[in-house]
């Protein structure tokens, strides 16, 4: 599989990008430099509370922007908000959105963007490319470190009527601007810091280890892998620590870039089920399923994960594949625990009899495509029995 | 295989190379918009064309103006009203487009004070003299609505300007009609009592003057006294004249032919150091009127035209045939549309102001010496020919002299004939039946008649006369009676009278004939009519016409 990518014809999308401190000032500029008059911001309720909506508005404003603050946001967004934000949005008039949080704030946000450009309702542009018009200009800030929603073309949204998150995947919904400031990061508590932080590591294993991994992909997933290994854990300890705030902000951005143009796999698959049935943090899923998605993995691609155990600080050598994937497990698992994610699913509200329901949600879900071990329905079922 | 075959497509549509994966930019949905808005912006081009179509169809003229009297905007019928143009218009000032009455200073007070009651009522309707900004003498009479408005998002007014000049001549023509009218009827009362008094004054001066010795003092002053009364008696009947209450005999008369006939006097009535010119028409239509009538227009025209110049000076006299159309009679309240004879009357004397104008048919109104003028001249030229159904258009200026029209309708009917007979004074035997509600009349008339040999049976009440008949088997000749009476008036009193006695023929008398019987009446009935005040041999004369008849 390694070499059968090289000969493909590939793309790399990515939004222009701003990183390092204070990018997020730069908002004010680039909503004018990019023909905004009046802003919808989007946000949730803990951003504002942080302060960061505020001072956004504010650089807004003394750009001579009018702006139109947007905030009814749950941790997963549904599809319901997104319709309100979209009617605020045409209601105000507004022609540019920012968007200033974690992945809820930025995802609903392209939600917004794509209704209002194309109108319906948000539950009817699922799936890849079935978004017909470009949306209003989006600038992305984001706040947490992890959900890669400010680079990626991805926008998942919580289907409320069949508890189930949908993604919608689309160059439309690619950010025209990303504004990455570590600073922001300062203000999440540490079970969010390990929360996002697990998230870009799985987003960064399961675009190398997947069907539509490529050099430039691999060469930003291995990187983000290394930062994550090195610097979760300190970072969930010292939270106040800017510079190890920078290297998983980095992390989060270079695992945004591979998973973005390479996509993801089962783990994926699995947590948009989840997320969408229980309404559970997004990184907390993903920490969860990842090591029995890699266990199932592992058989198809024990070299690719040779080299993410290797980024994750394993040292392989002398080993075989068996006890290779037995290390490479026993070093997730830690690097979790180390986080403060422990337990399983079952702890979570999750019982046996879920199960069914939750894999047959999952197997809908489009990253199952580019999981290098194509699943079935029994398969996601077992991965969940194993994860509880 | 199914599933894993989905998967690829779905693995080779997320790496993104089919046609509808390209990154779009947002611009081709500005473009979508920007087309949208120009279909927007051509509909408002199209609707502002129409809405400019309306603006310049209006009849009145239409001023946007800010409060500094500033003009914004106007439409069509604003530079046709005030003779200006798309360019020069804005050039003047709203204080340029007004008459200043009472001086620029006040002017400017005034638009102040119009502006305040704008902007706290929302609106205002007022009267104006607007002016010509190019042609200040021109200024003209205008009702204007204002109403504050939004221009371009600064405050103004919007004026409409509606010119009524022609509404308030027509107003005022129309005012002057109905004041001679009410002014027609009152002295045409006061006509009627009077001439009843003077007929009893007439009346027994002439059965004085019948037993008084001759060439005596008493005989003269009777004679002082008969004149005096005569005189009044001529007051009246000009009065009635201009009541057009006037007892006329009408006949088909060429108009050429009686002015010819008055030029002698005329020439004498206005004297040497002045001119007077007549221009007869060569065919001229014929007119329905009494031949005194028009006598007493031409000698009334003639005397007021030579008072209007002073020494030297022309008056000039001519006719001709005349077709007036339902424009000119729209313009002059008094006109009808029809074919008329036009005797017209100029001199070019001093004039006239508008004021006295409009007043110059007024009875007692005179603008001459005390002593030089009754002031019932013109007053009976009105009543006259609105009497026969014409009209008069007055056209003067001061220093340009004035110009009587007098209008007289064509004459379309047959002559059917006047005959003006001689009767010799004489009395008679026959019995007849007096009626007159006026006492002093009554004992006179019967005086005169039973002095004239006549049987006179008499009452000062008509039930009572009918009464009187029916008591008296004797046969009646005539019913001499007054017209207008409390109960029966004389009219009805003769149609009982006929209903049993049909060949007792009436003689009415009144100096005020019109309102209870008309002169086709009097023509049915082969009746006789005797105008009040009358003298002795004029009753007898009329008794015994109508008896030999």
């Amino acid at each position: 599989m390694d070499e059968s990518v090289l000969g493909e014809l590939r793309k790399f999308v990515a939004p222009e990008f701003i990183f390092g401190p204070e990018a997020r000032r730069l908002v004010g500029r680039y909503a004018r430099k990019l023909g905004g008059r009046r802003i919808l911001l989007v946000s949730d309720p803990g951003v504002a509370a942080a302060g960061w909506m505020g001072e956004c508005s504010t650089l807004l404003e003394e750009e001579g922007l009018h702006v139109t603050r947007f905030l009814g946001i749950s941790p997963n967004p549904r599809d319901t908000e997104t319709m309100i934000g979209a009617g605020i949005f045409l209601d105000s008039a507004s022609d540019l959105i920012v968007a200033i949080g974690g992945g809820s704030a930025m995802d609903c946000a392209k939600g917004i963007g794509i209704v209002a450009a194309n109108g319906g309702n948000v539950l009817d542009y699922e799936g890849v490319d079935q978004v017909p018009a470009p949306m209003p200009p989006l600038i992305c800030i984001p706040t947490t470190g992890g959900t890669s929603a400010d680079v990626s073309q991805f926008a998942i949204i919580n289907n409320t009527r069949e508890q189930v998150k949908i993604a919608i995947i689309s160059k439309a919904v690619v950010p025209d601007v990303a504004l990455i400031d570590p600073r922001t990061l300062v203000t999440m508590d540490p079970y969010l810091t390990a929360c996002t932080g697990m998230d870009a590591l799985v987003h960064a294993i399961e675009a190398f280890v997947s069907n539509a991994h490529s050099p430039i992909t691999d060469v930003h997933a291995l990187e983000a892998i290394r930062l994550v290994a090195s610097h979760l854990r300190a970072s969930v300890s010292e939270p106040n620590d800017l510079a190890l705030r920078t290297h998983i902000m980095l992390a989060s951005l270079q695992a945004g870039l591979a998973f973005s143009n390479a996509s993801l796999g089962c783990v994926h698959a699995m947590a948009h089920s989840l997320g969408g049935f229980k309404d559970l943090p997004h990184g907390e899923c993903n920490a969860l399923l990842l090591p029995h998605v890699m266990d199932y993995n592992f058989t198809v691609a024990p070299e690719r994960f040779r080299r993410i155990g290797e980024a994750l600080g394993c040292d392989f050598r002398g080993l075989n594949d068996r006890e290779c994937r037995a290390r490479l497990m026993n070093q997730v698992l830690e690097l979790r625990r180390d986080c403060g994610i422990d337990q399983g699913l079952a702890a979570r509200g999750i019982h046996t009899s879920d199960l069914s329901r939750l894999a047959s949600k999952a197997i809908e879900d489009p990253c199952n495509a580019t999981n290098p071990r194509p699943p079935n329905q029994d398969d996601l079922k077992a991965l969940y029995a194993e994860a509880m | 295989m199914k599933e894993r075959r989905d998967w690829n497509q779905m693995r080779d549509s997320i790496i993104g190379l089919g046609e509808e994966s390209s990154r779009r930019t947002y611009y081709p949905e500005l473009l979508a918009r920007v087309t949208q808005l120009e279909a927007a912006q051509e509909s408002l081009r199209q609707s502002e064309a129409n809405l400019r179509v309306l603006f310049n169809s209006l009849h009145d003229a239409v001023i946007v103006h800010d409060f500094e009297g500033r003009v914004l905007e106007v439409n069509d019928a604003m530079l046709a009203m005030y003779g200006v143009d798309q360019k020069s218009c804005r050039t003047y000032n709203l204080m340029d487009y007004s008459a200043p009455s009472v001086g620029d200073q006040g002017l400017e007070a005034k638009f102040h004070e119009i502006w305040s009651t704008l902007r706290s009522e929302g609106h205002a309707l007022f009267r104006w003299k607007a002016r010509r900004p190019l042609s200040p003498g021109l200024d003209f009479d205008v009702e204007v609505s204002l109403r504050q408005a939004f221009w371009f998002g600064q405050e103004a007014v919007v004026a409409v300007v509606r010119d009524i000049s022609e509404r308030l001549r027509l107003e005022a023509m129309l005012h002057q009609a109905q004041k001679l009218d009410s002014l027609g009827q009152l002295a045409g009362g006061v006509a009627h009592d009077t001439n009843n008094m003077l007929g009893v004054i007439i009346g027994y001066t002439d059965l004085l003057l019948e037993d008084a010795p001759a060439a005596t003092p008493l005989a003269n002053d009777l004679e002082q006294i008969r004149k005096a009364a005569l005189h009044s008696a001529d007051l009246t009947r000009q009065l009635l004249a201009f009541a057009r209450k006037q007892p006329i005999n009408p006949q088909v008369v060429d108009l050429n032919v009686l002015v010819e006939s008055t030029h002698k006097m005329l020439r004498r009535l206005i004297g040497e150091q002045h001119a007077l010119v007549w221009k007869p028409s060569t065919t001229l239509w014929s007119v329905w009127i009494d031949p005194s009538q028009v006598d007493q227009i031409v000698t009334n025209l003639a005397v007021n035209a030579r008072d209007a110049l002073g020494s030297g000076g022309t008056i000039t006299l001519e006719t001709a045939n005349v077709q007036v159309d339902e424009t000119y009679a729209h313009q002059h309240p008094d006109a009808k549309p029809g074919d008329y004879v036009v005797l017209t009357v100029t001199d070019d004397g001093h004039g006239m102001t508008p004021e006295v104008q409009a007043r110059i048919f007024d009875p007692f109104f005179t603008t001459k010496g005390l002593g030089r003028g009754t002031g019932l001249g013109l007053a009976t030229v009105y009543g006259i020919v609105r009497q026969n159904e014409g009209f008069i258009s007055v056209y003067s200026a001061l220093g340009e002299g004035t110009t009587f029209r007098i209008h007289l309708p064509k004459h379309l009917g047959e002559n059917p004939g006047a005959q003006e007979a001689e009767v010799a004074l004489k009395g008679g035997k026959e019995t007849l039946l007096l009626v007159e509600d006026e006492e002093a009349l009554l004992e006179l008339a019967q005086r005169i008649l039973e002095g004239a040999g006549y049987r006179v049976m008499s009452s000062s009440r008509p039930i009572e006369a009918l009464h009187l008949m029916e008591t008296n088997s004797e046969p009646i000749a005539l019913l001499v009676t007054d017209l207008i009476m409390p109960g029966l008036n004389g009219s009805e009193l003769y149609q009982r009278i006929h209903a049993s006695r049909p060949e007792v023929r009436p003689l009415f008398l009144s100096g005020y004939p019109a309102d209870t019987i008309t002169l086709q009446e009097l023509s049915e009935k082969r009746a006789g009519f005797l105008q009040k005040p009358f003298t002795r041999p004029a009753l007898l004369a009329k008794v015994r016409e109508i008896l030999d008849a």
